[in-house]
């Protein structure tokens, strides 16, 4: 028993991978296997929206830096003929370089203002690709190639054109994502991510540079959206101007308030695919209860919730000591 | 020449209804410090209003705008009521959580009365009057006025009348405004509801010249938005300044370089804030 709570952490941590290998196998239709991918890129969207939260930006243009890291790997691929493996880095770093340009610039601005400036860059992105020709205009960019046969010593040669073997691949991503993120968040680094919002001028008079700190935060978070966004484009092997508009950024913002600020890759990972399977199985009802569902949800966690799922247990706890 | 002033004339149109909206969003940030995003699906809300009582009713056109003006403005305070007013105390990214959550609401709700399709009443006014060798239907005119004659009322409210005086006293500092016995509670009812009254008519406004479905009050509102914060958040002279500026600048550009020039407008913001982070004529506010 003792053992059992000592580890809790760790062992939490490999029932979920547990978890997530076994679930293709034992839902292996096709459409499901889709919807997890889904769920998995909302993750790591929603993880790195809780990352930016935690300086006190709140962001309005996670869909930019996915779009950033997807065409960044498409145009690649499709141009320069560079490997998709190499292309999910690639994506990564445009989309991080981008935050950093970004970053060091703007996030001397605070509150709202910072908010909207976080929504124009995405809308400039989002009007840039999708009237420049070299970004495949309105029509987006079609036939870009999918993830090539690699080589694993012991298993030969293996191939992924999948669905399956592509959820493998962004399990691999989610959870070096998570975990980096989860580490970021519980060291040091984290809780001076915290004091920021709290009192910026304070932190600053113990010697914390609140700039340096605001582009690590932001630059993380954007960089593994980057790798979800060149990862979306060779699994679904079209990107399409649409798929990156100011919705988009606002469900990902409910989708991490829904999951819960107390931790950034628990929240990020419980909100996004929670929301996204609900989504998806909606979508196949009448795709107009998508909107009534997550305006209803944000209202509902904001009024009854406001620090999101992860703060049920504790709730309940409560509920259950009064009674 | 003829072109110019014809772009200068329809950017006037478009500006002067990005002017309404944005009015309202500064009234509103002044005196709740808070981002209405569901503003723009009022506006959307007023248009359908007027689409179901004229088209389907047979209901006189400005009758229906006033209708459409009283249901949104009850339904601004109905909301005000039950989700923003109890939020209040709380953090401010709660009652921005809340507010998007009842714009998403109501745009499923139009789409499930009225579809998702495009949707338009229809010329009202027929003919048109050459300015200055500018064709001009009489329409837009109409809209150009009649938005003139509301911005001025406003100005002249907020300007001149004791309600305007505290509501600005409020906007400025909300602590010293309610111990001088300014009652907060009743001024944001007021400013809410004038500000839904707003949003409608502009949305009524433009159901003769323009085509409206249910989900363009998001990309409205960011529109709005831009606006206010290029002219600084609660301030009126800076809403109108601002909202010619971009106007002008997305028309001519767009007109003249094509749809990329829209970036402009976006760039504008950023090269504002990166000079004067409270806009053009705005004064520092706090945020929480």
């Amino acid at each position: 028993m003792s053992f059992i709570k000592r580890n809790l952490r760790g062992l939490v941590f490999i029932g979920l991978i547990l978890i997530f290998i076994l679930l293709p196998l034992i839902f292996p239709n096709p459409a499901r296997i889709g919807m997890f991918i889904g769920c998995g890129v909302a993750s790591i969207l929603a993880m790195g929206w809780l990352m930016i939260l935690r300086i006190g930006c709140l962001s309005l243009g996670q869909v930019a830096f996915l779009a950033i890291g997807g065409y960044t790997s498409a145009l690649l691929a499709q141009k320069a003929g560079i490997s998709p493996w190499i292309g999910l880095l690639g994506g990564g770093m445009a989309s991080g370089l981008v935050a950093l340009g970004l970053g060091v610039v703007f996030l001397k601005v605070r509150g709202l203002s910072l908010s909207i400036i976080t929504f124009a860059f995405a809308e400039v992105v989002r009007l840039i690709i999708s009237t420049l020709e070299f970004f495949g205009g309105h029509g987006g960019i079609m036939e870009i190639p999918k993830f090539n046969p690699l080589l694993i010593p012991g298993w030969g040669i293996v191939r992924f054109d999948t669905p399956l073997s592509c959820y493998y691949i962004l399990l691999l991503i989610l959870m070096i994502s998570g975990l980096f993120m989860w580490r970021m968040d519980r060291s040091a680094l984290g809780r001076t991510f915290m004091s920021l919002p709290q009192n910026e001028n304070l932190a600053q008079s113990l010697g914390i540079h609140p700039l340096r700190y605001k582009v690590i935060s932001f630059v993380t978070a954007c960089f593994f959206a980057g790798v979800a966004g060149a990862f979306t484009a060779h699994y679904y092997g079209v990107l399409y101007p649409g798929s990156y508009i100011p919705m988009q950024s606002i469900i990902v913002q409910i989708q991490g308030t829904v999951g819960g600020v107390a931790s950034v890759a628990l929240g990020g990972l419980l909100g996004g695919s929670l929301m996204v399977m609900v989504e998806s199985w909606l979508l196949n009802v009448d795709a107009r209860w998508v909107y009534i569902f997550y305006g209803a949800v944000i209202l509902a966690v904001t009024f009854m919730l406001p620090e999101g799922l992860l703060s049920l247990p504790r709730k309940i706890k409560k509920l259950y000591k009064k009674a | 020449m003829t072109e110019l002033m014809q772009t200068a004339l329809n950017c006037l149109v478009l500006s002067a209804n990005y002017i309404l909206l944005a009015l309202g969003l500064t009234l509103i940030f002044g005196i709740l410090r808070m981002l209405n995003f569901a503003h723009g699906t009022f506006y959307i809300c007023g248009a359908y209003v007027v689409y179901a009582l004229v088209q389907k009713a047979g209901v006189n056109y400005f009758l229906a705008t006033l209708a459409a003006m009283v249901v949104v403005g009850g339904l601004g305070l109905l909301i005000e009521a039950l989700i923003l007013y109890p939020l209040n105390d709380k953090l401010k990214v709660a009652s921005l959580g809340a507010i998007l959550g009842v714009s998403m609401v109501l745009e499923g709700v139009l789409s499930f009365i009225f579809g998702g399709e495009d949707v338009t009443i229809g010329s009202y006014f027929k003919g048109t009057i050459a300015i200055m060798g500018a064709t001009l239907s009489r329409e837009r005119i109409m809209v150009v006025v009649l938005c003139g004659l509301i911005m001025g009322g406003v100005y002249l409210w907020i300007r001149k009348t004791r309600q305007g005086i505290a509501i600005r006293a409020l906007a400025e500092n909300p602590k010293v405004a309610s111990l001088q016995g300014i009652n907060t509670r009743s001024m944001r009812f007021l400013v809410m509801g004038i500000a839904s009254c707003l949003a409608a008519f502009a949305g009524a406004i433009v159901t003769p010249l323009f085509y409206i479905n249910p989900f363009m009050g998001g990309g409205l509102v960011f529109k709005a938005l831009l606006i206010v914060a290029v002219g600084g958040m609660g301030s009126i002279e800076g809403s109108v300044l601002a909202g010619f500026l971009i106007g002008f600048v997305e028309s001519i550009g767009v007109t003249y370089l094509g749809p990329i020039a829209e970036v402009a407008s976006f760039i504008i913001v950023i090269a504002v804030f990166l000079f004067r982070p409270w806009g053009l004529l705005g004064v520092e506010y706090e945020f929480h």
